[in-house]
């Protein structure tokens, strides 16, 4: 049903272009960069990268900013072609209007993000204000392209409605999978993240040389193993209980207060482990009395620790999901099964568990696909991050989040994080392989 | 959840009935005895002596009563655990409004089958759910690039307005219950897309508009890790980094208070537990007025565990 729109006798927007543009080449001439060089501090102009000359006595090279430089004035050429061919051909015009200009707003908006690295013969380099008008006449002009191909009938409301989603999705999610480069090179503050040495998998291999990798690999698969198959056990019981209990009012009760711990933050958890096993307060601790320990100094009992009070915090999360799923199954199946003769047990193990099996076995599997993630707050903040307790509550999760803030040690960081996002990757898409053939409806894609 | 039941005790009860009966609801009175004392053992704990609390430990009962935690927490830093109180109220409520502004304007052109860029936008949508970059080039970009550490979008934007889940939510859920007919039908009155979206899509989702906004909600008012991450002048400190803070050192409380007294001045045994109560009555006091959205939101999954 979406024809391209008659263009004649429509506003011709990207005549409004070609005044941005030629603006965008005017701020060429004001100041893009400021620098220090030999104790004086200097301005280059935007038109001075090409060459080089006149930037610290000439001492500039052709680095990869000077590329990004060329790309974004080689788009603002472009920009000026797309409107000529808009003349004669607005649907094609406007198309590379959009592409262009929104190269060029890309390129610029790095060239200024990385500024700081620029000239390695100066210092306290920094983006002047040349940079923010011309980004600014860039994404005015990328506005109008917009504009125009609405005008023209190439995109329509429904592709705006999504754009402030879509920027959302591209920064928050989008640019960080490109920041994965980070692992593959040697960070140094003073040289910054693009002009760092590349190191290949040197930053894997250290890694994997220390005890660590190990045992961070190790407690995340067997913690999430042993999440798994006694969070789905106890959900199902709870939730066959529930729908056995004849009172609704009951039922209801029941199912918001087993929902309690599900809704309050770690921390709150960690107060209540706290409050039980605190050195000499807690509760537990004061009930043991002689015999009592410091519980944050004892490794043997955290792997049951942990693993109760993930399964106290999650009992309702699994139980409401196999209490909706039972609610799914067909009454008539009981209805036969007791003209039958059927006893309640022989209901359940005939009926209800193999009516449930899709859903058991779907919940394993997608479980299963996130097994290379931890739960951060519960193995890095219930323990209060005790040193006695390391071996036994380390995760990838928390290693990442110590390498990079605590120790400041990026590249070891983000080796283990892109070992987590990659290896994770692939563990969701051979799980979907298996639901796929388990059961086509619950598979993910 | 009280759809259907697939037991039917219309019949004569039996026998074997009442003994399942028994069993379950003891069954399910112990789950939630054990879901409710640990929240009572920490409020009684707060509501003991310190002095008690030292000698004996905590315990379900106050053996002797004293809520002077409580006017120490509120004489000394009151002032401060309001402020941030208020701060994690006005985070939540400016994250939760702009997501539900921006997350279903994103999921209704995918949920429409006359929309060519669907099936390319929804994919894009979906492999952020399969695929990210982790936290360390999401931190190095949010604070060197976009400068967010100590300011509040901090605390409102990394990792917290939607993810690519909801979208699929949203996008299922308009699919499913605004018929395509009703569009055309307001498209043939005049209306354009906007319109359309917010005079008929928007009023006719309400239920799932209430079920993700809460989870969004609930996700801001119990986020820790932002803070973590970036976020190191007190005047930022959300509730929970603030308790976070405490529980870790109670030397945090007479930080925050300008150092104006010394620590061992602190009755630190019962502060503790009556700051978890601070942190934890909000959220009590308003579970029964959102209970069958969060309810709901577990059902379909919305719920991270």
């Amino acid at each position: 049903m979406k024809k391209l729109a008659k263009t004649e006798g429509r506003f011709p927007a990207y005549l409004l272009a070609l005044p941005l543009a030629l603006a965008s080449f005017a701020c060429l001439l004001l100041p893009f960069v400021h620098y220090k060089y030999k104790a004086k501090v200097y301005q280059a102009n935007g038109s001075a990268f090409l060459m080089g000359r006149d930037i610290c006595g000439g001492t500039f090279r052709l680095t990869p900013h000077v590329l990004v430089w060329i790309a974004f004035a080689a788009a603002l050429l472009c920009v000026l072609v797309a409107i000529f061919i808009s003349r004669k051909n607005r649907v094609l015009g406007s198309k590379l209007l959009c592409a262009f200009s929104g190269l060029g707003l890309v390129c610029l908006v790095i060239f200024s993000a990385s500024t700081g690295t620029m000239i390695p013969a100066a210092k306290s380099v920094g983006s002047s204000y040349g940079v923010y008008v011309c980004i600014l006449t860039l994404i005015l002009q990328f506005a109008l392209a917009l504009y125009e191909m609405r005008e023209v009938g190439l995109v329509n409301s429904l592709f705006f409605m999504m754009l402030p989603g879509l920027l959302y999705l591209l920064i928050n999610n989008y640019i960080p999978m490109f920041g994965l480069f980070i692992a593959f090179k040697k960070i140094d503050y003073t040289k910054g993240l693009w002009r760092s040495d590349w190191v290949g998998f040197d930053n894997f291999k250290y890694l994997f040389h220390t005890k660590d990798a190990w045992i961070i690999t190790r407690n995340t698969l067997l913690y999430n193993f042993a999440f798994i198959i006694l969070g789905l056990l106890t959900g199902l019981i709870v939730g066959l209980a529930l729908n056995e209990v004849f009172s609704r009012k009951l039922q209801k009760f029941y199912q918001t207060t087993i929902l309690l711990p599900q809704l309050i933050s770690i921390i709150i958890v960690t107060y209540i482990v706290f409050a039980f096993l605190g050195n000499d307060v807690g509760l537990l601790t004061t009930l043991l009395g002689d015999k009592a320990q410091n519980f944050y100094a004892t490794p043997k009992y955290w792997p049951f620790i942990l693993t109760f009070v993930h399964l106290w915090k999650g009992l309702g999360y699994n139980a409401v999901i196999f209490l909706s799923s039972i609610c799914g199954i067909d009454k008539n199946l009981y209805d036969a099964a007791k003209v039958d003769g059927a006893t309640k047990w022989q209901q359940l193990l005939h009926v209800t568990l193999p009516q449930l099996k899709p859903t058991i076995v779907t919940l394993f599997l997608l479980q299963c696909g996130r097994i290379f993630y931890s739960d951060f707050g519960l193995f890095y903040e219930v323990p209060l991050h005790a040193g006695a307790l390391a071996n036994i509550t380390e995760t990838i999760d928390t290693y990442v989040y110590k390498a990079l803030m605590v120790s400041s040690n990026i590249s070891t960081s983000s080796a283990a994080g892109a070992f987590q996002a990659v290896v994770g990757f692939l563990l969701v898409v051979t799980v979907n392989r298996i639901v796929k053939k388990v059961d086509e409806e619950n598979a993910l894609f | 959840m009280n759809k259907k039941r697939t037991t039917d005790y219309t019949g004569v009860i039996s026998r074997e009935d009442i003994v399942y009966q028994v069993i379950v609801n003891v069954l399910l009175i112990l789950l939630s005895l054990a879901a409710i004392l640990p929240f009572l053992l920490i409020l009684s704990s707060s509501l003991t002596d310190d002095y008690v609390l030292t000698r004996f430990g905590y315990n379900f009962f106050p053996r002797a009563f004293s809520a002077y935690a409580y006017e120490f927490v509120f004489s000394r830093n009151g002032a401060y655990v309001l402020h941030s109180a208020w701060l994690t109220l006005l985070v939540t409520i400016i994250g939760t409004s702009l997501s539900l502004l921006i997350a279903p304007l994103l999921a209704y052109p995918l949920s429409r089958r006359d929309f060519k860029y669907a099936r390319f936008f929804t994919f894009l949508v979906f492999f952020t759910m399969l695929f990210n970059g982790g936290i360390v080039p999401s931190y190095i970009m949010w604070s060197q690039v976009f400068h967010v550490k100590n300011t509040i979008w901090a605390l409102i934007f990394p990792g917290m307005l939607f993810n690519g889940f909801f979208i699929i939510l949203y996008k299922n859920y308009f699919a499913t219950n605004i018929h395509p007919s009703l569009i055309e039908a307001a498209r043939i009155d005049g209306a354009g897309e906007w319109q359309i979206y917010f005079r008929i899509v928007l009023p006719l989702s309400l239920p799932i508009l209430a079920t993700i906004g809460l989870m969004v909600g609930l996700g801001y008012w119990n986020n820790w890790t932002n803070g973590l991450y970036y976020i190191t002048d007190q005047k930022l400190f959300t509730l929970q980094q603030l308790l976070k803070n405490i529980i870790e050192n109670i030397r945090a409380l007479a930080d925050i208070a300008g150092g104006s007294f010394p620590v061992s001045e602190i009755p630190s045994n019962s502060v503790r537990m009556a700051m978890a109560v601070i942190g934890i009555v909000p959220i009590m006091i308003l579970y029964p007025f959102f209970q069958n959205a969060f309810i709901a939101g577990i059902a379909i999954g919305g719920v991270k565990e």
